[in-house]
């Protein structure tokens, strides 16, 4: 047990491999002597042993399928991109600096021309479009356009 | 400039097939649970964006923020969240077009759904849904969308 | 295929590689971020939170640093982002299901264990909570950790030191026994 306060700070460093040759030697041989500091050691490993466990709890593969499934989806918008731009950009001819910002102000002017023709009408920020209740429900819109719908539950 | 031309076209190509590239973008629903009631007063930080519109709407005196949840839904899933001790709220999105979302809510209640609205919201949108009581007051919930 | 190479063709737009490249870390990202928040669905959903902006900024990876460090950087970061978005006080979670009538069950004193390891877990901030975790769970050196987290060696060493005293406080009972 001599000497413990000297080693109690390196033991981990000692589990977590972070400690020089010498420092292991010196560590490693005062544990051979010391019951209390092999207590420490054993309850810093089930420490790590319980919270490895806890971690991996519950964890099965057919969650993490669903997850990757969501991961697909939610990777589609580059794909789309790239599906489009790609076989664009093969059927343009070969790149004319002068020709392309010629082409390309040609299309801004279209487009500029274009939205205000096809934008709509505002519409309200919310629309209802069905309720279904147990209980009985009202629905209001306040003075600056929040939608609101009531439920007038009976009890808790 | 060829960076010019990829915009128009982009652009172009944004206009014409629309329902083709809205399908997987993701929106951002944001779900926040008040508890109003007429124990205490004041308005929680969380809600002062919306504190003038709630005032003017219901008559309660204190706005508290139980919960505030934000998350991703692309077209079709479905996010189900704890509300109360036996309720859950479950937000599913239908589909994102045009700046808008439509989105069905449904309450449940030990698992049976007691509540269900369909709702077309415009991105920034917020609308609230009221009444169910709780703790002696009752809850508030404001669900808001916006784009990815 | 290596790592390099699959990185290199999802580089190049290959969504395909993807799936490849991510393969070996599903279940290490999955169970770090379910060790951050607590909570298994939550940590699905950052898990493809994860996943999707590494797709989304892998073009920014340079392969003299190393492709895990870089992916959990995100994880942890997204985590902490997560936390912030609840409420101080959210409403308490309801209580998991009483145990069956009979004699311990040692399915029930793992539950009961791992709702122990949560509870402690809670305690802790999140930025203790990813060291921990990154040190004991995911078994990084200090040095990948000062990396991931952005702070110096002796910061690690510091946090990970308070944040298992912390948890060998909580968890006192299970640990005198020996697991």
């Amino acid at each position: 047990m001599h000497g413990c306060a000297r080693f109690t700070p390196l033991l981990e460093g000692y589990l977590d491999g972070e400690l020089s040759a010498e420092q292991i030697d010196a560590v490693e041989e005062h544990l051979w002597s010391c019951p209390r500091c092999q207590k420490e050691l054993e309850e810093l490993c089930t420490l790590r042993k319980i919270l490895r466990e806890a971690m991996e709890e519950g964890l099965v593969n057919e969650q993490l399928q669903v997850a990757w499934d969501r991961i697909t989806e939610g990777l589609t918008p580059p794909t789309l991109k790239e599906r489009i731009w790609w076989p664009v950009r093969n059927l343009l001819p070969p790149f004319r600096p002068l020709r392309t910002l010629a082409w390309g102000l040609a299309l801004l002017a279209i487009l500029l021309f274009i939205i205000p023709l096809v934008t709509t009408a505002p519409s309200p920020p919310v629309e209802v479009e069905s309720i279904e209740s147990e209980h009985p429900v009202m629905i209001f819109q306040g003075e600056e356009g929040m939608t609101v719908i009531w439920l007038f539950e009976a009890e808790e | 400039m060829k960076k010019l031309a990829f915009f128009a076209l982009v652009g172009l190509f944004s206009l014409l097939p629309y329902p083709l590239l809205a399908h997987g973008e993701e929106v951002k629903i944001g779900v926040r649970v008040v508890l109003a009631s007429h124990k205490g007063s004041g308005v929680d930080n969380g809600l002062q964006d919306i504190q003038r519109k709630l005032n003017d709407l219901f008559n309660y005196s204190s706005y508290r923020l139980l919960q505030e949840r934000s998350f991703f839904l692309t077209q079709g899933q479905v996010k189900q969240l704890p509300l109360t001790k036996g309720r859950d709220l479950r937000l599913k999105l239908l589909r994102e077009r045009k700046g808008s979302v439509e989105i069905i809510v449904k309450i449940l209640r030990e698992g049976k759904e007691i509540f269900k609205t369909k709702a077309k919201l415009k991105k920034g949108g917020v609308f609230l849904i009221g009444g169910p009581k709780h703790k002696g007051g009752v809850l508030v919930l404001a669900i808001s969308a916006q784009g990815a | 295929m290596n790592e390099r190479e699959l990185i290199e063709r999802v580089q190049k737009g290959e969504t395909e590689a993807f799936k490849d490249l991510m393969a070996p870390y599903e279940r290490r990202i999955y169970s770090l971020l379910y060790g951050m928040v607590g909570d298994h669905e939550d940590a699905l959903e950052l898990t493809q939170e994860v996943f999707i902006k590494a797709y989304r900024s892998i073009k920014s990876f340079r392969m003299a640093s190393s492709f895990y460090t870089w992916l959990y950087r995100i994880a942890v970061n997204l985590a902490l982002d997560f936390r912030r978005h609840w409420v101080a006080n959210p409403e308490p979670k309801e209580a998991s299901d009483p145990p069956d009538e009979g004699g311990p069950d040692s399915s029930l004193l793992r539950k009961e264990l791992n709702e122990q390891i949560h509870r402690a877990m809670a305690l802790l901030s999140a930025q203790h909570r990813a060291i921990v975790l990154l040190r004991e769970v995911e078994g990084l050196s200090y040095r990948e950790i000062a990396e991931i987290m952005g702070c110096r060696l002796g910061t690690v060493m510091s946090r990970l030191h308070y944040a298992r005293e912390g948890l060998r406080r909580a968890l006192e009972p299970y640990l005198k026994g020996g697991g």
